[in-house]
């Protein structure tokens, strides 16, 4: 059984709101994610509806590295698009995480949320071409904080390690990164889509959180685009302990093929229900469509 | 195999060199380079990092690692590194981060910062060094040297998809060598996201909401935090508004 480290829940009102900017403010309900094929990366839409429109409320990562869909740049706008003052949550500088926002100009026109972290020169200079970035407070690292729809629905979010500073040698971008959970009230009860970038699924305080709370897991975006690396008896714990909703879909944002043998798909298989639904966003393409979409 | 071309006897010299001098003794294909990835990878499916297919003819092993980082031209961030204030990162004005937030869209806005993808087979002699010393998050100094026919060194592919295809795809693996101390603090001082405030928030304020296992009659009265509200999200937020 996974610990549940002490952490304190922020009930915080919709962060954004109260900075002029609310991306669930609008939303009556939250209706999923749409998971785009990007190649070897990714780039997630939390699509909400909006008095009977659906609308992608907020983009997390904005990524596309190997074997992209992207022939020419102006692309990724057309296969990505982002309202202007959107918010753009990164979870970690990896550059298959935000590389195709370079190449679109509707990325770079929305505001950006990252974390504090040592980076590489490239990703350096690209976020200095970006007029509306901000990083997330160090004091809030492990703190739970959430976005509110108008009704039950909401977006827990939390960036999970400590920036060691400019000067540090050892920071492991992969865990202190941000990681995000969309909850959605259901008939049945509360369900969740977890969304972790790259870090495993149980250095995130808030899903720990929801699992004890007894939130159902509805979806995954399988961490590290699949890997088997990181992998530990406390993420296999969690995993195959948590409630499951009657339907389950793990989806896999990876390249096809690639040279990093992602996903490793096994170990999912192993741990969760046999009806559980797998999926890859490269399977996407094989049917001329944009992403999967992974609707409560 | 790796030759160690500068090594310990040369370290000295170098450590002593001002970064003017060290001008003189750098190659144009040298790089000080941030390792991003250092990872087992499958032979058959392997990418430049300009996403072309890399050749069958390129033996990078069976089995081989790969070591990615991303970097500048040695002779490139000499030339400019001066131009940089230094920044004391535990206390950044709002002036300093648009100082550097300018500089660093100025002076690097199109200067080349490849990927440097560097090979080595789980045989190799040199794996458990590379793995050991090329970490994610380090910094190193690699030279890479047009190949040959029968170049037994390491290949390194350097590009990037912005950039027009170079000599070295791939090249060969010349050296590799720790910065210079002072040089290394400056990169690491430049390529950081000093320029970026952060976004504000503020104790106390605001409205509590329940977790899901709590009756909504029965909000929570705990410590929470909010944004500071003194600017639209949307317009850009000062940093001497919203630091934290």
């Amino acid at each position: 059984m996974a610990t549940v480290r002490n952490r304190k829940a922020i009930a915080s009102p919709d962060l954004a709101n109260i900075a002029g900017l609310s991306p669930l403010a609008k939303a009556s309900r939250i209706l999923g994610v749409r998971l785009f094929d990007v190649g070897q990366g990714d780039s997630v839409a939390i699509l909400v509806d909006v008095e009977g429109n659906e609308e992608a409320a907020l983009q997390l990562d904005y990524g596309g590295r190997e074997r992209n869909p992207f022939t020419k740049n102006s692309d990724v706008d057309l296969r990505m698009p982002i309202a202007g003052n959107q918010l753009l949550m990164l979870t970690h500088w990896d550059e298959d995480h935000w590389c195709s926002a370079p190449k679109g100009t509707m990325a770079q026109n929305a505001v950006w949320l990252v974390p504090r972290q040592v980076t590489s020169p490239r990703a350096v200079r690209f976020s200095a071409t970006l007029n509306d970035i901000h990083c997330i407070p160090e004091s809030l690292v492990g703190q739970t904080l959430r976005f509110n729809t108008r009704n039950d629905d909401y977006i827990l979010w939390e960036k999970i390690g400590s920036f060691p500073g400019a000067f540090a040698k050892d920071e492991d971008c992969n865990k202190s990164g941000v990681a995000l959970a969309i909850v959605r009230k259901g008939l049945d009860g509360f369900e969740a889509i977890l969304l972790p970038g790259d870090a495993p699924f149980e250095k995130v305080g808030c899903f720990l959180q929801l699992e004890q709370q007894g939130v159902a897991l509805r979806g995954i975006l399988a961490f590290h685009h699949g890997a088997g690396t990181h992998w530990t008896q406390a993420t296999a714990s969690l995993l195959q302990n948590w409630t499951k909703a009657k339907t389950l879909e793990v989806v896999f944002s990876c390249s096809q093929p690639n040279s990093y043998n992602h996903p490793d798909e096994g170990r999912y298989k192993a741990l969760l229900p046999t009806t559980t639904a797998f999926l890859r966003t490269a399977d996407a393409r094989a049917s001329k469509a944009i992403a999967i979409d992974l609707r409560f | 195999m790796i030759v160690p071309r500068y090594g310990y006897g040369y370290w000295p010299r170098y450590g002593w060199l001002h970064p003017d001098q060290l001008w003189f003794v750098v190659h144009d294909s040298d790089h000080f380079v941030f390792v991003e990835e250092a990872v087992s990878v499958t032979p058959d499916e392997l990418l430049r990092p300009d996403g072309e297919p890399i050749s069958t003819n390129i033996v990078v092993g069976e089995r081989p690692w790969r070591f990615r980082s991303s970097g500048i031209q040695t002779r490139k961030f000499i030339e400019v590194v001066d131009q940089f204030e230094a920044l004391d990162h535990d206390n950044i004005t709002d002036e300093q981060r648009q100082r550097r937030r300018g500089q660093l869209v100025e002076i690097f806005g199109d200067t080349p910062l490849p990927v440097l993808d560097l090979y080595a087979d789980e045989t190799s002699e040199d794996l458990l060094f590379l793995r050991g010393s090329l970490t994610p998050g380090s910094w190193y100094w690699i030279g890479v040297r047009e190949r040959t026919r029968e170049d037994d060194r390491l290949p390194v592919f350097v590009g990037a998809t912005e950039l027009e295809p170079g000599p070295y795809q791939p090249g060969s693996l010349e050296f590799i060598d720790r910065i210079p101390p002072y040089l290394e603090y400056r990169l690491r001082d430049i390529f950081s996201l000093a320029h970026i405030s952060d976004v504000g928030f503020e104790e106390g304020g605001g409205e509590a909401t329940p977790p899901p296992d709590k009756p909504s009659n029965e909000r929570e009265d705990t410590d929470f935090l909010t944004l500071a509200t003194k600017a639209d999200f949307g317009q850009g937020l000062s940093s001497q508004e919203f630091e934290a």
